[in-house]
């Protein structure tokens, strides 16, 4: 038994009976109990007091006194007891304890009970405390992660769940700085892209990139077995002054940093950082470790789900960009997805089966059999049909289908694109007729060779003479070909004919050539060519052109719509009408009137040679689009 | 030697229309008219007297057919000499008798024989 009378109160017998009662009643209690006797507030208490309150039993010593009670928690409500004689009860406070070694934060219910004499005076208060540390750090974990999911619920930017889950905890611990540290072990580094601060004065880590080493073998190997590393204060570690210094510069003394280590690798890491000496609870590590862990999970989801939108983005931009139609069917033929180009061009939606509306109406019955066949047998689709465009207009695409098989080898979808080929289309058409129209030419122009031949050759003409006479005119009509191609075979100038068809035989000196521009057609010039060709011939052999001062004047009229051409040789030899009608006057007399659709006269006048031609003009005339 | 045919040239192109003239002559046959235009061709393809047609398909921008629809209706018997091959001629002449430019002596003999038997 205790001596109280050592005490300011005395020995026990002497106490009142009703204190006596009081202190057995304290004495007996479960719950961590106290009395507070007299103005001095004298302690009697328990065991389970110093028990659960720790520190130093203080039987007959003044509360105020004492350093480890809860005296500190119900002082100010004691006056107001003792006045009014009434209990009173406080709930949930804190009171920070060394427990263990560690110091602690701990939360306390108090009941404060007047002791009476039998008077009604106060005699002492009794103090019954029960300790609710667990309820309200477990309400106040619990409110964080609540606060903490509504944060990273929803967020879809992995910096907007960094940013929230390091404010939240730096708010809930208390702390100075808290961080995200993106590790990367290939070259040994840490780099913060952006961090949480208490307030402005405390330095921000973003931006800077550390190397793993600065924290010490120890550590990093901690670290990287993934365990948490709570450090009260570097200076107890073995970093070395000179690292330690560096880190006391950025405002690190106290740390709480919580690795992630995946597939065996140290890829990030959570810091929480103090300024000075800080003992850590072990719930803050735990609480840390919470938060870091949902932190990786919500930016992993957010990382997923933005690389999931950036890629559909790209889908869709893709779709929408590529100047081709894409879409998709379903196995029974129904489209159910076409990019929005194809109602751009025909003003349909080509969803179900309304891909057909989109077609020309002469095509539709070909597709649709063509799709059904595919849609049976799971062949692919590749068809050229005409699309009906929006103005009215009618464009050639080709379309094309692949289906995708599922693991039972059955169509799951039809992949399909529509692509405009009208230019090529078109082209290759117009190719066709080109090459239709050459075939057309080359065989023509044959058999005019053919003819050439077959008149050069035909009498009694020396071999040698015919084969000269037979290329004479085929270089002839080679060179109006020239000047038809010159003009793209539409046109060639009347005075180019014949000045090419006279250039070989003196040219200026010997020709005199006057008229107004006259473009022929190429049917025109090549008859032209090839009768001037023969008047040359024959004046260079027998007139005008045989003598040494001879000449020929060519001159042509436009009278009205008629051409009227002449052909006229001065000072050759005496003329005289030759006894036999040779190739050259029948091509000129027979020929080229039915070439021009005109007439052709050739008058052998004794002082020379004279050829006069005439010709509607809007029948020898270029015409548009006359190709001969 | 077959029978001596009068013949009806439409050719507006006239080196050849000359050429055929005197494959005809040749031939032994006669030239009963020559047209390098459509309308000159169509009056003729009417009213000359003919016993066979040698017809090219394109007269200065035109086609021939309408001659071949009188000659025809006359029961003269023609043939198409062209440069387009087949494939210019109309459907509905596409079973008688064309000749490709360019043509032999022999070819024209040849064709006009089975334009005339049908």
């Amino acid at each position: 038994m205790f001596d109280w009378s050592m005490t300011p109160l005395g020995p026990m017998e002497a106490w009142p009976e009703r204190l006596r009662a009081a202190a057995d009643l304290c004495l007996r209690s479960a719950l961590p109990a106290a009395l507070y006797v007299g103005e001095q507030r004298i302690l009697i208490h328990n065991d389970a007091w110093v028990e659960l309150i720790g520190g130093e039993a203080a039987l007959g010593r003044p509360a105020p006194d004492v350093s480890t009670s809860l005296w500190p928690i119900v002082r100010d409500l004691v006056p107001e007891v003792v006045r009014s004689g009434e209990g009173a009860f406080v709930r949930e406070q804190s009171l920070s304890m060394v427990r263990d070694g560690s110091e602690e934060e701990r939360w306390w219910n108090c009941h404060l009970i007047p002791v009476l004499d039998c008077d009604g005076r106060p005699l002492a208060i009794l103090n019954q405390a029960n300790e609710v540390t667990r309820v309200v750090s477990a309400e106040k974990r619990l409110s964080f992660q609540v606060l903490l999911a509504d944060a990273l619920r929803g967020a879809d930017d992995p910096e907007a769940v960094k940013h929230s889950a390091t404010r939240l905890l730096g708010e809930y611990l208390g702390t100075a700085r808290v961080g995200y540290a993106e590790v990367d072990e290939a070259t040994s580094s840490a780099w913060v892209r952006s961090d949480w601060t208490a307030d402005p004065d405390v330095l921000s880590l973003a931006g800077q990139r550390t190397d793993l080493t600065s924290f010490g073998d120890d550590a990093l190997a901690w670290l990287r077995s993934g365990e948490v590393l709570m450090i009260p204060d570097i200076r107890l570690l073995s970093l070395g002054a000179e690292r330690t210094q560096a880190w006391e510069a950025v405002g690190l003394r106290a740390l709480i940093t919580v690795p992630l280590v995946r597939d065996g690798e140290l890829k990030a890491m959570l810091y929480v950082h103090e300024p000075h000496a800080r003992l850590w609870k072990r719930s803050d590590a735990a609480i840390a470790r919470d938060v870091a862990e949902r932190t990786w999970s919500a930016i992993e989801r957010a990382q997923a789900e933005q690389s999931l939108r950036e890629s559909e983005d790209h889908y869709r931009h893709t779709v929408e960009s590529t100047p081709q139609v894409t879409w998709t069917a379903l196995p029974s033929g129904e489209l159910n997805r076409v990019s929005g180009r194809w109602k751009d061009w025909t003003g349909t939606t080509g969803l179900g089966s309304a891909w057909a509306d989109g077609l020309h109406p002469e095509d539709v019955g070909r597709s649709m059999a063509a799709w059904g066949e595919c849609l049976k047998t799971g062949k692919a689709y590749d068809i050229e049909h005409r699309l009906g465009m929006i103005g009215g207009s009618f464009r050639w695409a080709r379309s094309r289908a692949f289906p995708r098989l599922g693991a039972d080898g059955k169509i799951l979808l039809w992949y399909g694109s529509t692509e405009d080929i009208h230019e090529k289309k078109v082209a290759e058409e117009h190719q066709r007729l080109l090459i239709n129209e050459l075939n057309h030419r080359v065989k023509n122009s044959l058999a005019t060779v053919q003819a050439i031949a077959f008149q050069t050759l035909r009498g009694d003409t020396p071999l040698a003479e015919a084969r000269a006479r037979f290329e004479a005119r085929l270089i002839a009509l080679s060179k109006a070909h020239n000047l038809l191609t010159e003009q793209n075979w539409e046109r060639a100038a009347l005075e180019r004919v014949v000045r090419d068809a006279t250039e070989h035989l003196g040219g200026e000196r010997r020709f005199c050539v006057s008229g107004p521009e006259v473009w022929l057609s190429p049917r025109a010039a090549l008859a032209l060519a090839l009768a001037l060709h023969e008047l040359g011939t024959n004046a260079a052999k027998y007139g005008a052109l045989s003598a040494d001062c001879g000449r020929v004047e060519i001159a042509w009229t436009d009278d009205g719509g008629t051409l009227r051409l002449d052909w006229k040789e001065h000072g050759g030899p005496a003329v005289a009408a030759p006894t036999r009608r040779g190739f050259g006057s029948r091509l000129i007399e027979q020929g080229l009137g039915g070439d021009l659709g005109g007439e052709a006269r050739i008058a052998f006048e004794a002082d020379g040679l004279r050829c006069t031609v005439e010709a509607a003009l809007d029948q020898i005339a270029a015409r548009e689009g006359d190709i001969g | 030697m077959a029978e001596r045919l009068r013949v009806l040239i439409v050719e507006d192109e006239m080196l050849v229309a000359m050429n055929i003239e005197d494959m005809l002559l040749d031939l032994g046959h006669e030239v009963a008219g020559l047209a390098s235009r459509l309308a000159p061709a169509l009056a003729l393809a009417e009213e000359a007297e003919i016993d066979a047609a040698v017809l090219d398909v394109n007269l200065a921008g035109e086609q021939s057919f309408p001659v071949a629809d009188l000659l025809d209706r006359r029961g003269i018997p023609f043939l198409f000499a062209t440069g387009y091959g087949l494939g210019g001629i109309e459907e509905r002449y596409r079973g008688r008798v064309v000749l490709q430019k360019p043509f032999r002596l022999a070819d024209l003999g040849a064709a006009l024989q089975s334009a005339i038997q049908g």
